[in-house]
């Protein structure tokens, strides 16, 4: 693990006899900490008014929209969301919904495109096209004959039906990336690894998929992403708590004329909370410097 | 040519053995071992043939479902009219309806000026997120926090923040010394359209700032001390050395980012409806109304398969033209 973190400082090492060059560097630090400081506060300031939102009563957030200065703190829209709208079973559906997808969607994108990205056939440019198109559709097309095909397989209503819908929509969006991800790993190592006696499909696992891992990792969560926050499949295709997934609860909650602000906030913050703990841990993959020394010519 | 072995495929290495793996396994994993190891193109397909099964089976019926829709008239408030079959009428009253024409202008503006904008400030966040330090996870997650939010979230949220009464934003600014107006950015014709855009901003970057990132860790470190050495500044090293490793994830990235927001009118949906008077009005966003809020299922369907085969054609180009310079 040591020679993880070696990239920047060999290069400031390299590079200590030249005084100019480390003011520079020093330079470049203090603008990409300001503009990350810039960044960060971009991102984080309407999250964090959401948070704020969530612990206020409905007659103080309308009362006094813009006030920083809550007249109360209260729970009851954590409470009220908790117990109100069976939004612990609708999480549990979403996870359940979202790790299969991401499992299964990953598993297939990855081999499919390892497939398209080395070898040569005829008819590669239209299997590749098509996986694309099916990313194209406008959802408007499908959604309608889409509900009529599942519920002719007795399907509505099920983790299933929206596990296959994920999956036919997300595998694409995999498969595309991943394959650019493989088009960028030198095909020598596998090579030298086949020459060594590896069997094709040791090469990918033990060479390949391990120098891809930052790829598989942010193909992971815009699998994940992309079913977790999905409504519109999920909002026709389930009926009940069953299989209802968080943000068809979310899209529930908004009535026709008054906006729960309070209610849609606390929901809203309670359902980031797994994706940020995933994203964390799915994070620990993304460690640059994986292909040092890999290719010597 | 003194290496016929290589044979058309092309593939530059074959195993002339079976891989020596654990055990032997049932006679199906037997196949699948010799159709993967034998023949170089059996074990592309081997590989190809799941996910391939799998997305076809669910989408041909639909497709070919909602092609078919769109060749009749399918009115589901007038279930009692029947379903005519009226050939290629839905897709003539595309040319003659007023908002059409309009509605193609903006899906192209909004989709171009959304990757735009969103690339520059993903490729920003990737660049500035790509240190060693085991430290980035807190910064990288901040960064991202924009993308878990649901749409549906966003939209609302956004909204509420830049009302022109209640709004924390319209405040600031109005500290700050910039008047939005009485009515609001997106009751305003002239820059609704900018309001939604900059809410897809703020949604979308992580995205790219995820895969960019990704992709600047895939390059090997040597790289950059080799560069170094060599002499060459930050620019150059970014030029010559990163730009060119980069870019399968920007064709991609960019490419299917330009596919939703052209294709998905969730966001507009929720912040304008198309509106005011049609100023944020885009193509999928028309289908979507047809179809939901005049129950017009087989013009809706004609618009989205116009869409679907002129952003097919518009893919198409832009991997012909992005593959021919690579490599």
């Amino acid at each position: 693990m040591t020679q993880m973190s070696s990239s920047s400082r060999t290069v400031t090492v390299s590079d200590a006899g030249k005084r100019p060059r480390v003011v520079g560097r020093s330079r470049y630090r203090i603008m990409s900490n300001i503009g990350l400081g810039i960044l960060i506060f971009i991102a984080l300031f309407p999250v964090l008014w959401l948070v704020y939102t969530s612990f206020r009563s409905d007659a103080d957030i309308i009362g006094n929209p813009t006030s920083l200065i809550p007249t109360t703190i209260t729970f009851e829209n954590y409470i009220t969301t908790w117990n109100g709208t069976n939004h612990p079973k609708l999480l549990l559906n979403s996870l359940i919904t979202s790790t299969i997808t991401v499992v299964v969607s990953l598993t297939l994108a990855t081999l499919a495109a390892y497939s398209l990205s080395r070898a040569k056939f005829r008819g590669k440019g239209i299997v590749y096209i098509t996986y694309l198109a099916v990313r194209i559709v406008p959802g408007v097309l499908l959604l309608f004959p889409l509900y009529i095909l599942i519920q002719q397989l007795g399907l509505l209503d099920t983790h299933f039906a929206l596990v296959i819908t994920y999956i036919t929509f997300t595998l694409p969006a995999a498969l595309w990336f991943m394959k650019g991800f493989f088009d960028s790993i030198p095909v020598d190592l596998e090579n030298a690894a086949r020459v060594d006696g590896c069997s094709r499909m040791g090469a990918l696992f033990r060479i390949v998929i391990p120098l891809v891992r930052p790829g598989l990792a942010a193909s992971a969560v815009l699998i994940a992403i992309e079913s977790w926050n999905d409504v519109l499949f999920a909002l026709m295709l389930t009926s009940s708590d069953a299989s209802r997934t968080w943000p068809v609860g979310l899209r529930l909650l908004i009535g026709d004329f008054q906006l729960p602000w309070g209610q849609l906030a606390a929901a809203t913050v309670l359902s980031i909370i797994p994706v940020v703990i995933g994203f964390t841990l799915v994070g620990k993959a993304m460690v640059a410097g994986l292909t040092a020394g890999g290719v010597k010519d | 040519m003194t290496t016929p072995s290589l044979g058309p495929t092309g593939s530059p290495l074959k195993s002339p053995y079976l891989s020596p793996g654990p055990g032997r396994g049932s006679a199906l994993s037997i196949l699948w071992r010799r159709a993967i190891s034998t023949s170089s193109v059996a074990w592309a397909w081997a590989l190809l043939i799941p996910s391939l099964l799998l997305v076809l089976g669910i989408i041909v019926y639909p497709l070919v479902t909602g092609v078919n829709l769109s060749l009749h008239r399918v009115i589901l408030t007038r279930l009692d009219l029947g379903r005519p079959f009226v050939g290629f009428d839905n897709f003539l009253r595309m040319l003659s309806d007023p908002v059409m024409g309009f509605a193609w202008l903006n899906t192209l503006f909004y989709a171009v000026v959304g990757v735009g904008s969103q690339f520059v400030v993903g490729l920003i966040a990737a660049l500035l997120l790509n240190r060693s330090s085991t430290r980035m996870w807190i910064p990288r997650t901040i960064l991202m926090l924009p993308w878990f939010l649901p749409p549906i979230a966003a939209a609302y949220m956004f909204a509420f923040m830049i009302d022109p009464r209640y709004g924390i934003i319209t405040r600031v600014l109005g500290v700050v010394g910039i008047d939005i107006g009485g009515q609001g950015v997106l009751a305003n014709p002239t820059c609704a359209i900018w309001g939604a855009l900059a809410v897809e901003l703020w949604r979308g970057y992580p995205f790219f700032a995820l895969f960019l990132l990704a992709g600047l860790q895939a390059i090997p470190t040597d790289l950059g001390e080799a560069a170094a050495i060599d002499g060459a500044n930050r620019r150059q090293y970014f030029w010559h050395v990163v730009w060119p490793l980069l870019r399968p994830i920007v064709i991609v990235s960019t490419l299917l980012d330009g596919i939703r927001l052209a294709t998905s009118p969730v966001m507009l949906l929720l912040l304008t409806n198309g509106g005011p008077g049609n100023s944020t009005q885009v193509v999928s966003l028309y289908a979507f109304q047809q179809a939901y809020q005049r129950f017009d299922f087989g013009y809706a369907s004609a618009i989205s398969v116009a869409l679907l085969v002129a952003i097919t054609g518009f893919a198409m180009v832009y991997v012909r033209i992005n593959s021919g310079r690579g490599k």
